[in-house]
Order: C-alpha cells, then structure tokens, then sequence
C-alpha cells in the first residue's frame, strides 16, 4: 500500500512490481494520477499542454498492475494494519507513506488570500489569473519563486516583483556571485527585486515592505517553501517530517517512508533534514520499495545533484560547490555561469548555470582524484569524462 | 586488461534509470526532437521502459530516432535522453528490416560467398582507390587516413582528399573498405557488442600502421577513433579532414567561390565534441560563409542515423535544410561529413542545389585556376 502518488509512490511502486511480479500494490491519493510537479511552471507558460504534464500513459497503471484509490487518508490503523478513506477501510501488508509536502503560507496583515505555487491546481489557478493580472508580487525569492517569475514573464506578464527575505536570491543554490549574475538577468528583463526584505502589510492592491517601499499588485503568489504533510500515525517518529533511515525504514515495523514528507539524518551537520529534491524522493521511494520486500540496497551515489530551471536558466548543482575549504574557479559570460570547487586534489562539487556542458561527467568526478587544477576546470570544454573512465558524458566519447 | 566495451553497456542502464528518477517531464526532449512527427510525449517513453510493454507508437519512434543529442540539450533536469533512446533501441523487439540491410556487409570478416562477391565488385566500384579497399598489408606511416565504408561514396571526398595529400606532398597510408567500419552505425542502432568487435577490429589494423595521425572524414568514424583513443590510451591523434587541411591550409594557393555558401554542421563534430569553428575557418578560405542558424550548435540534423527506418521522414529534414539554404542567399551546401553528404545528396540533386563535401571544395578551390 502507498499512500501518495508522486515521484517516489510511482518510482516505489515500479520498483515494487519489478520485484513482485505477484504482489498487490495500491496507490491511494487525493489527485487524479502521477505528473510531473517540477514542470507546473512550463504549463503556465504554455510550453507544455496539460496532456503533457501526466506522468505516464493511462494504460501504464493496468500494465503495470497497480490499482489507483482515489481519496484522503483519514486514520491509518498501526495494530490492525488498516488504512481508512472516509468510511472504507483497506487492509495493507507493508505501508509506504509518500503523502508529499504542501506550500507554506505566510500570514501578511492586510491579505485575506492569496495564491501559492505548488500543486496542479495552484498552477491552475495561476494560470487563470494570467490572462486577468498585469502586475504578480512573488513572495520567495528561492528556486521555486524564481521559476514562477521566469514562467510568467515568459507568458507575458508585464509587471513582476519577487520579494527575498535573504540579501540574494536563490537561497542556499546560489553564492554572491551566482545570484548577482542572476539578478542581472531579472533586471535586464524588467522583473523588480527586493532584496532583505519582507512584507509587514498590504492595504488593497498596495503591499508595504519593511524598508518602506511599496509595490501595487493585482496579484499576489506565495512561493515561501513547502512542508511535509502526513497523516497521523500513533508512535511515529516525527520532526517536520516523517523520520526514515536511508532506507526508507520509520520507527514502526512494516511502515516505511519516501518523498518530501520525510526527514533524514545529516551525520555532517549533525541535524535532520528534510527532503526537497525530486532526485532524492525517486531514490528514497526505490530504496523504500527494496526494503518492503525483504531486500537491502546500497545508496551508492550519494553525491548531491539538482539541475532544473533558475529564472529561465538552466542550471546544476553538483555536490557541494559553495564548501568553504579549497579552490574555486569561475568562469562567467553574458550566457553562462560557471563554478568549480576543488579541494585536496579532488572535486568537491559545481555549479552550473547557463552553459551545463559535462555536467553529468561532473557528477560522476565528484570526490575523484582530478589533474590540472586550475581556472580551466570552469571552463566549459574540460574534459570531465577523462576524470572519471565512466561514459556519462553527453557524447560519450 | 583488454577494453571489451562492457562499461558502454553499463552506463547505458545507469543513465536510463537515472533520467527514469530525474526526468520532471517538461518534455522539452520531445519538444525540440527533429524526428518527432508521432507528436510522442515524453511519458509514452518513461512508460514503455519501465512497464516493458511496447506501443506501435514507441516502437516507431525509438527506430526514427537519429541519435542527434537535440534532446539532451534541452533538458533542464539533465537527462540524458539521447542515451535513454539508445538502450530502449538495444531493447527494440523488432529490428527493421532497413537495419538489417545496412549491416550486411558492414564490419563482417567472413569468408561466405557474399562477401567474396563483394571483395570483386567493391574494388572495382571503388575506381583508383580499389587497391586500398579491405587491403590486409598496411605500411608503417605518420599519417593514416581513414576513409571505412566512404571510401564508396559518390560524394567524391576520399578523392579529394588523397589529391590535396599530394598537392602538399604528403606521404600517407589508406585504411578503407566495410571490412574496417568504425562500428558506429551499430552503437547507435543499440547493437553495442557488434559495434565493439568492429571498433576492436579496426584497432587491429590501425596498429599495423602505427600512425601519429588518423583522418577522417565521417563524423561518425571520428566519433569512434576518439572513444579507441580513449579507451586504449592510444598515442595517436584523431582528426577530421577540416583539422587536417586546416593545418595545411596556408601552404596551398586558394581560390575563392562566388557569392555566398551555406555550411551543415554535423551533430557529432559540433554538437557533441564542440568544434563547430575548424570548418569556419576552414570555408573561410573558399567562400562567404551563410550560416544557417543563429547558433551552430541549433544545427539541424541530416537524419542519417535512423539508418534509412524512414525514409519520408528524412526527406522532411532535407527539404527544411534545402529550404533554409535559399532562404540565406547561398550558391550552395558545404558539409564536413560524408554521412551527411550521403543523407542530402538526393534532395539537393534533385533540386539541382549544389552540395559538396568540404574536401572537394577545397580541392577545386586549391586548383589553382581561378574561380
């Protein structure tokens, strides 16, 4: 039994059926189907039809034999193993618990409502209100409020501000330099940016910010970060999300976990964290998979890795490139961006935005042995692949 | 240990499954794929692969796919696309009838009655460069051109290239003939063990010359020469014809073309290694240069590499390219790689659009006559 129909349900409940070709395997969920979550920002800009978003073929589900329950999960029964949908009940074996996360509100003096950025009908509603509103105040400058002001400037809305809490934006994915590079792409496009600041209250279609400025709207999008939702489970180890090693085990015997409901254990920062990339929610939900039918799997590659869009740029983010220790080099054009951390002879991580050119042979060199050190590293003809004797580069050769 | 191609295999599973977790279906792979005429999302893809349960759709376009790496280039999640259509091609159930054709001959070291009828006909089709064709006794050189299965090509490019050799007064051997084929065409048709014992196989003769440089003027035997080079640690250099005569290129004596010409980049030369200037420089010493894109590497691809699965829908990519071509003014089309010349000769023919191999127009422009 999954509960949640996301990216690590679906990848739980694939995994699943490879491993048991026999076995019933529900999926319970409140939305119609698995899509693609990451990509809501390119059907607001019309880039993708709805048709698009879904994330595999209506026929898919019967092949794969996995049956679809539509609904809320109201209680789940620990001691009898039960998982209650309104007033109907569904006996499990092994639960998988990947209910995902939803949009953190704000509460702002003087706004009854507004719209957030997280779900398809968030997206639906932000698309609505594109063909009505010339003026979006996005508040969150992180990756996702980025998205939404390059998605909406690419459908045309004419004014947009992104207000940030932090001196830059993108949060903890970009350094200084990075942000200010995509800053000045913002800029050259016209979208207004409030740095270190918030919204203390907003009078009609007027929002005050703490430094004193105003910015008029006539609309309003809170992309302020998202946290994980879960039923309640008596006994369930719980922080902000469901606590699971890396194996997708919770404290309860035949409950598991995976996706951005859970919190995992950071040995390095000695904190608990929790999970917000889709990357890692794929590989929770196959990890999860393996242990419910009785197998352990190693997570092999435990190297950090996100690449998606920032603004309208593409980017990625390998390892740990904003580490404090080693060498940095940049390489920074009007198109691209380049960051290369090393440290002790090896690579520690990158980033990449714009020019992305060997990123996946990158990935693959993270914590290897590297020659030439030096500004070259950043630049985008290195030959990456030759650091690693894998074939994950682009043209494999 | 000797290099038997496994890891190519193993990556082609471990790139699958991480774009099955990464993939966040914006479906721009699908978007910007030139051969999309099936209008396939890209969730029809993720299906098949994992369920394993093919469609007539899937099937149709993982056999029209051109391996042109457009799609893993729009990604934003990183997605190695290009390589996901190369597995789920080593997974096909059915290969195409056109498939089979075109391995027939390519890369077998048989001694059935077909390839003894070959060994007559193909050096008698190869006119003066007969005498090279699947030859087993090589002299020891710096320089080797490689010319594999073109060396048949009516482009005229092994041609051209072994007279501009003798105009700079080189000395050289020939490795040719479909005894020694690079064995790409099968890696990119998702037949990786046949492509290796291919590539394996040219390594073979390739050590018989002992050469510092290897030319070639097929994108795809270049592609393999680099990745034998890779993975043998071999000494020698692997060039196009554009690197080499561009290294020549001031000792010889240039005319220049009229007007304007158009040049193709090849989606393995510029695409995917990254060298889209040689040829520039190249052509510059022949001719204006038309570009036909805004950036070389939005190039659009010849479409040889579905290996002829569907011919119709390669003759749309032509008359784009033929359309573009007279859109920008040009007196004509200049390619860097025979594979392409091959792909657009009849569309341009037919058309009576000038096409030439750079090799031959830089042999007519080196002849000294004027223009």
């Amino acid at each position: 039994m999954i509960v949640g129909n996301g990216v690590a349900g679906i990848t739980a409940a694939q995994e699943l059926r490879t491993l048991d070709q026999d076995g019933k395997i529900s999926i319970i969920s409140n939305e119609d189907g698995y899509y693609y979550r990451a990509s809501l920002s390119e059907w607001i800009s019309n880039r993708n039809t709805k048709a698009m978003m879904a994330g595999r073929t209506p026929e898919f589900y019967n092949q794969m034999k996995i049956n679809c329950v539509t609904g809320d999960v109201r209680e789940i029964d620990v001691e009898e193993r039960r998982v209650w949908i309104g007033k109907q009940s569904i006996a499990y074996d092994k639960l998988l618990i990947a209910s995902g996360a939803s949009a953190n509100r704000i509460p702002i003096p003087g706004l009854e409502d507004s719209l957030v950025f997280r779900s398809f009908q968030d997206a639906q509603d932000i698309k609505t209100s594109v063909g009505c509103c010339n003026r979006f105040m996005i508040l969150g400058g992180g990756v996702l409020g980025l998205e939404l002001s390059g998605a909406l400037h690419q459908c045309g809305v004419e004014e947009i501000a992104v207000v940030q809490l932090m001196d830059h934006v993108g949060g903890p994915l970009l350094d200084e330099r990075a942000a200010e590079w995509v800053e000045a792409r913002m800029r050259k496009d016209g979208i207004r940016i409030f740095l270190g600041d918030t919204i203390e209250r907003v009078e009609k279609d007027m929002a005050w910010m703490k430094s004193g400025a105003t910015w008029k709207f006539n609309q309003f999008v809170q992309a302020v970060g998202i946290r994980p939702q879960f039923p309640e489970i008596q006994g369930l180890e719980t922080g902000r999300g469901i606590r699971i090693d890396d194996h997708g085990c919770t404290n309860l015997p035949n409950i598991f976990a995976a996706g951005d409901c859970t919190e995992t254990y950071d040995p390095q920062t000695e904190k608990w964290r929790t999970t917000r990339i889709w990357l890692d929610g794929a590989r929770q939900g196959r990890a999860a998979a393996h242990m419910m039918t009785g197998n352990v799997i190693e997570n092999d590659h435990p190297v950090f890795f996100n690449a998606s869009l920032i603004y309208t740029e593409r980017y990625a983010f390998i390892g740990d490139p904003h580490g404090e220790e080693g060498e940095v080099f940049y390489r920074e054009t009007e198109s691209a961006l380049r960051k290369v951390r090393v440290h002790n002879g090896r690579l520690m991580g990158a980033l990449l935005i714009g020019n992305r050119h060997g990123m996946m042979a990158m990935y693959e060199a993270v914590g290897n042995p590297i020659t030439d050190i030096g500004p070259a590293l950043a630049s985008p003809g290195y030959a990456w692949n030759d650091q690693t004797g894998a074939d994950w580069d682009y043209a494999f050769y | 240990m000797k290099w038997d191609g496994s890891e190519f295999e193993k990556s082609l599973q471990d790139l699958t499954l991480f774009g099955l977790d990464n993939c966040i279906g914006s479906n721009d792979c699908m978007i910007v794929c030139p051969v999309n005429r099936l209008k396939i999302n890209q969730h029809e893809l993720d299906s098949v692969l994992v369920s394993g349960v093919w469609t007539d759709r899937v099937e149709t376009f993982v056999t029209e796919c051109v391996q042109c790496g457009d799609c893993t280039i729009a990604c934003p999640a990183g997605v190695q696309r290009d390589h996901m259509m190369l597995y789920m091609k080593s997974m096909l159930p059915n290969i195409p009838r056109a498939w089979r054709q075109y391995y027939l001959l390519k890369g077998r070291q048989d001694q059935s009655w077909l390839i003894s009828l070959y060994d007559v006909v193909a050096r008698l089709m190869a006119g003066p460069l007969g005498k090279h064709v699947d030859k087993t006794n090589f002299e020891k050189k710096d320089l080797l051109f490689y010319f594999g299965c073109y060396v048949f090509s009516p482009s005229g490019a092994p041609t051209a290239t072994l007279t501009l050799a003798d105009r700079l007064g080189l000395d050289y051997e020939v490795l040719a003939g479909v005894r020694s084929c690079c064995g790409w065409p099968q890696y990119l048709t998702g037949k990786m063990g046949y492509g290796q014992q291919m590539l394996m196989y040219l390594d073979g003769l390739i050590n018989k010359v002992q050469p510092k440089w290897i030319v070639s003027g097929c994108a795809e035997c270049y592609a393999a020469l680099l990745r034998l080079k890779k993975k043998t640690s071999a000494s020698w250099v692997p060039l196009t014809t554009t690197e080499w005569l561009l290294n020549h290129a001031d000792a010889l004596s240039w005319d220049k073309f009229d007007g304007k010409v158009a040049f193709h980049d090849s989606c393995h030369v510029t695409k995917k290694v990254g060298k889209p200037q040689p040829a520039r420089k190249l052509l510059g010493y022949m001719a204006e240069i038309a570009e036909l894109y805004d950036a070389p590497e939005n190039c659009v691809c010849c479409g040889y590499y579905n290996v002829h699965a569907n011919h119709d829908l390669n003759a749309e990519l032509h008359t784009e390219k033929l359309e573009k071509v007279k859109e920008k003014d040009a007196n004509g089309l200049v390619v860097e790689c025979v594979t392409c010349w091959e792909s657009f000769k009849k569309t341009f023919a037919d058309a009576e659009m000038p096409l030439w191999d750079m090799m031959v127009a830089a042999e007519f422009a080196t002849r000294g006559g004027g223009k």
